[in-house]
């Protein structure tokens, strides 16, 4: 009966976060809106533009191209921090790996990936 | 962790594979004048290479080869289903120059990506460890989202390409996750390493929950119901090369990991899969053929078919338990033979809506493409090309188990060992429902011979009528001489460890 005391003891601490937090929220807080108040940056720096801005679509590339070269560097601390123990065979692998990479951002150059327009 | 050369052995030929499709997008990157026909040499080089390396291994090496601390293993079953597959890619890189020409695909991107996920699928057969069976079913899937979409100005090859992403993601995510619980009650990705902590009688619990889920993700990689949503819109979706392609690559690649996980990290405890195996086989086959009884068009309808083909091999799996409670491994046999006899049917039967394709008039008085889809752009084409009908209709008849045809030994092959198993029930709603599939496979024939023709302007290419021809050809063969194919699989299957 482990679990019904989990269950129990779960449910008195949700009505008391929830009775808490609510009963300030309606009773307690003094509650005066004005015009500054309901802006975004209470802090009172004006808003420049609309949050739901469209972005273009060529930032896609670079999302999946930094993607790329981050797993990049994943693979290679680990491989970095091992390299006396990894040795010649570990440099194969990972020159390997180096040679996969450099390939997809050759294609990515040749293919005016890199390009703005 | 280092590894011998001799290890490399086992990855050689999905390397070769591999190697080919990188070289072909290197082809299209770097080289000035290139052409259609050096991509399509190069990367059937790398398939006939890749065949020459599984046959030496078949022949003169014999043992299998256990590689990378056990994660891949080259063994008779990784090599006929790998053959199956390669024979798959080979026919579909022939096809598929009518597809890349007529689409103005970019045939760099178009090769390589077949290469890759036919490389992916070949080590997915042979991988012997979650770890290994994860990656190589995400290579697959991405490069086959990726060939969804490929002819990217139209809206529905982009729509099938979204939802095929979006779902297999998620499918992905209940994949990870019952790998995630396995490891949990067996502290190993290893597939006999789990079977040892199994056969200890650890917490059952969370492996079933694993096992559950890890079944799920590949019932939907393999389409089966009630994980089939994504199968019509994607395969309706995709250029037809494309569909051939995967729905026959990928059930193959699919049920060979499936019946791997199943026969080396659970056979004990196939009281953990066993009936759900046999809900999800009877769904899929009565759903299946069902859905397809409804559909208008002939792609769509093989689409369904094809859901219901994963349902008749699932069958074998799911009766691998005899009803007087004995394991039966060698039940698996019969679903490796009815995958090898379903590749070439229903690859001929989408070479067909190839052949048959034409020309639309588009919008800006440019043409475009169509492949041949409703059952009207069938109608009366039989007086027209007599052969491609004839081959169309073997191939129908053998999606429906008619003899002489290869389909026919498939489902005999299959549902006679599983009533020698005591599993009556499941081999007789599976007969039924192919009873039913009778209908529609045959409503296309009707349409094909008796029908006034409605449109006569189909430009077929030649290229296509190659596969057609071998693609029937070797359905005839394997329908009249089953015996050598039928020795394979169970010799795949027992030499299974």
């Amino acid at each position: 009966m482990v679990w019904a005391q989990v269950a129990i003891y779960l449910l008195i601490v949700t009505c008391l976060g929830l009775g808490m937090s609510y009963t300030g929220y309606f009773f307690l807080a003094p509650s005066r809106p004005r015009a500054l108040k309901q802006e975004a940056y209470e802090c009172g720096v004006p808003q420049m533009a609309g949050s739901r801005e469209r972005f273009s679509v060529r930032f896609y590339l670079i999302a999946i191209m930094f993607i790329l070269f981050d797993i990049e560097t994943v693979f290679l601390i680990p491989w970095a921090v091992l390299y006396k123990q990894l040795g010649v065979p570990g440099l194969v692998e990972i020159g390997i790996f180096f040679a996969v990479l450099g390939f997809g951002l050759a294609y990515l150059w040749r293919r005016g990936g890199l390009e703005w327009d | 962790m280092t590894f011998t050369i001799y290890e490399l052995a086992a990855m050689q030929p999905a390397l070769l594979v591999m190697i080919a499709g990188l070289l072909a997008v290197g082809l299209d990157t770097f080289v000035p004048s290139k052409t259609r026909i050096a991509h399509a040499m190069l990367c059937g080089g790398g398939v006939i290479a890749a065949m020459a390396a599984l046959g030496s291994q078949l022949y003169y090496q014999r043992t299998a080869i256990h590689a990378f601390g056990n994660m891949l293993v080259l063994d008779d079953m990784a090599c006929f289903l790998s053959l199956a597959i390669l024979a798959a890619t080979g026919l579909v890189l022939i096809s598929s120059d009518a597809d890349t020409t007529r689409r103005n695909i970019g045939f760099g991107e178009y090769y390589g990506l077949i290469m890759i996920a036919a490389s992916a699928m070949m080590m997915l057969v042979a991988s012997n460890d979650f770890m290994t069976i994860f990656v190589n079913l995400e290579v697959l899937s991405l490069a086959l989202y990726v060939l969804t979409g490929i002819t990217r100005k139209n809206p529905r090859s982009n729509e099938a390409s979204v939802k095929y992403l979006v779902s297999g993601a998620f499918a992905t995510c209940f994949f990870l996750m019952g790998v995630a619980f396995l490891y949990g009650a067996t502290g190993t990705f290893a597939l006999s390493g789990i079977r040892e902590a199994l056969a200890l009688g650890l917490d059952s619990s969370m492996a079933r929950v694993g096992l559950g889920m890890v079944m799920v993700g590949f019932a939907f990689k393999i389409g089966a119901v009630p994980f089939h949503m994504w199968v019509p819109d994607v395969y309706e979706g995709a250029p037809t090369s494309t569909t051939a392609f995967m729905s026959v690559t990928v059930k193959a690649a699919g049920v060979g990991a499936l019946i791997r996980v199943l026969l080396i990290a659970a056979p004990m405890r196939s009281d953990l899969w066993a009936d759900l195996l046999w809900w999800m086989a009877v769904a899929t086959m009565v759903v299946g053929n069902l859905m397809a009884l409804q559909q208008t068009s002939v792609k769509r309808m093989l689409a369904f078919s094809s859901v219901a083909h994963t349902g008749y091999a699932l069958v074998a799996l799911a009766t691998m338990r005899s009803t007087d409670e004995t394991f039966v491994p060698e039940a698996a046999a019969s679903a490796l033979f009815y995958l090898l006899t379903y590749t070439f049917m229903t690859l001929g039967a989408f070479s067909f809506l190839i052949y048959m394709g034409h020309e639309l008039p588009g919008k800006d008085g440019t043409s475009e493409w169509q492949d041949a889809e409703t059952l009207s752009d069938l109608a009366g084409m039989a007086d027209r090309r007599p052969w491609a009908a004839a081959m169309m209709g073997l191939f129908l008849l053998s999606l429906g188990g008619i003899p002489p045809t290869a389909g026919f030994l498939g489902k005999f092959y299959l549902f006679a060992g599983a009533i020698e198993r005591g599993h009556v029930t499941i081999a007789v709603i599976g007969v039924m429902a192919s009873l039913v599939s009778l209908y529609y496979y045959l409503r296309v024939i009707v349409w094909m011979y008796m029908k006034e023709p409605m449109i006569a302007d189909e430009k077929p290419h030649p290229s296509v009528a190659v596969v057609i021809a071998l693609a029937g050809l070797a359905t005839l063969l394997i329908g009249v001489m089953p015996g050598a194919f039928i020795a394979a699989a169970e010799h795949s299957i027992a030499v299974l460890r």
